[in-house]
């Protein structure tokens, strides 16, 4: 095999390449962050007393976790405009990762709620604690420090999701391989440089998260 | 309704495209399952010269989006193997990286069931004069594969729905199947929800039989 490696071409876009990193970390913020909102109410309704709120969050979980996010991601950029939605390819691909990142974050949640010990509300009750008190200052602060692994362990896996975003065009990291690719057919030098950067944040990530969740643990 | 006539009409196209989805997706599932569990069983149980190059390739493959493990299968080895004279084809490609994400999944999911047996069950082999290739085949590896029944659906999942990821190096799997006949005029609301469900039937096909084998096949570990 001949093929002269000629990096210089990276240096060239290294501007495309740093500013498609920095928006991939921006999408999957923002999309960890709604998921996180969605994921909070859905994960009280799925552990309501009202069978029906119980089945149509079964629901929103079912069908998310089973359907490609690629074709969600066309349905709401491709699909929603036909019936009058129009959104920014940005939005529709922050609002449909947020919606899969809910789901998840509704059975992370669901979990971290169930983990608490029953004994902890019944003496909330005891106190005569309203079922509003007993969620915001026994449940939720709890089932936080329950689920921060999970939660940290999911951003990361939501940065490596938005790779998906190149395939409606917003210009993140996947797609600055792409575009260097079809320029220059300088295939080696930009797959195996975004490939490496994709691994180096993955890692540093991981770090980043893994003191903050020693930093909240609870001291026990 | 316009999207079931329209699929019909279009069944050969359909037909190709599904029997590309499932093909790449069944195969990189088996291929996963299989090289994935003995990668995992030498991770737990291999010497460490052997177990270290699975560990690194693990954790460089979990650390990389699979759709540009796709892009690199497609382009790097379609590169390199054309340079010894060997055309690989987009299907094939997309089968080799959907593998390479789904091996590394296999093995951590096996070197964490076996990782969770208890100690006892092989002091147990042992004392019953078992050698450890038996113990690994006949005591540990049945617990094993019982307790991964249920990570192991969302790697099998996780595979199919990448197949639609494929569309991107121009495989004509479903979704680009999907993707030539809205061109072709199709509205692509109808047209993405009936594929989608098409993968939602798929998936859980799947999760319903692995339910099944978790049942019949599950004991309580004393």
């Amino acid at each position: 095999m001949n093929y002269n490696f000629d990096f210089n071409v990276i240096l060239r876009n290294i501007d495309g390449l740093l500013g498609g990193l920095g928006l991939a970390l921006l999408l999957a913020v923002f999309s960890l962050s709604i998921g996180v909102i969605i994921g909070l109410f859905a994960a009280f309704a799925a552990i309501s007393r009202k069978p029906q709120l119980r089945a149509l969050m079964i629901a929103y979980t079912t069908v998310v976790r089973n359907t490609p996010l690629l074709i969600l991601i066309y349905i709401s950029y491709f699909g929603l405009p036909l019936i009058g939605i129009t959104f920014d390819r940005e939005v529709a691909f922050v609002i449909t990762l947020s919606l899969c990142a809910g789901a998840y974050m509704l059975d992370v949640f669901r979990a971290g709620l169930q983990a608490i010990p029953p004994g902890l509300i019944e003496a909330g009750q005891a106190l005569g604690l309203r079922r509003s008190q007993i969620r915001m200052t026994i449940q939720l602060p709890m089932m936080i420090r329950n689920v921060l692994p999970s939660v940290s362990n999911y951003l990361i896996s939501l940065f490596k999701d938005t790779s998906l975003a190149s395939a409606i065009a917003i210009p993140e990291l996947t797609y600055q391989a792409n575009k260097i690719t079809t320029e220059t057919f300088r295939v080696f030098e930009a797959w195996i440089t975004v490939g490496l950067i994709y691994l180096g944040t993955c890692y540093l990530l991981a770090f980043v998260l893994r003191r903050i969740e020693r930093k909240l643990a609870i001291a026990r | 309704m316009n999207v079931i006539e329209s699929l019909i009409n279009s069944r050969d196209d359909v037909f190709s495209g599904i029997v590309s989805t499932v093909s790449a997706g069944f195969g990189a599932i088996f291929i996963a399952t299989i090289v994935g569990i003995v990668a995992g069983m030498v991770l737990t149980y291999g010497n460490a010269l052997v177990a270290w190059p699975i560990r690194a390739y693990v954790d460089i493959v979990r650390g990389i989006p699979g759709l540009v493990v796709i892009f690199i299968s497609y382009y790097l080895l379609g590169f390199a193997l054309q340079s010894l004279g060997i055309t690989l084809d987009a299907w094939a490609a997309g089968l080799i990286a959907l593998s390479i994400v789904g091996i590394a999944d296999v093995a951590e999911i096996t070197r964490g069931a076996f990782q969770a047996l208890p100690r006892g069950q092989t002091d147990a082999g042992k004392a019953a004069g078992m050698k450890f290739p038996t113990i690994l085949s006949s005591v540990l590896l049945p617990q094993a594969l019982v307790q991964m029944i249920p990570p192991w659906t969302n790697t099998a999942t996780e595979l199919i729905k990448g197949t639609t990821l494929l569309s991107l190096i121009g495989v004509t799997e479903l979704l680009l199947t999907a993707n030539q006949l809205i061109a072709r005029g199709g509205n692509a609301l109808y047209f993405f929800i009936a594929i989608g469900l098409m993968f939602f039937t798929i998936n859980t096909l799947i999760q319903l039989a692995a339910r099944a084998a978790e049942r019949k096949f599950h004991y309580q570990i004393a």
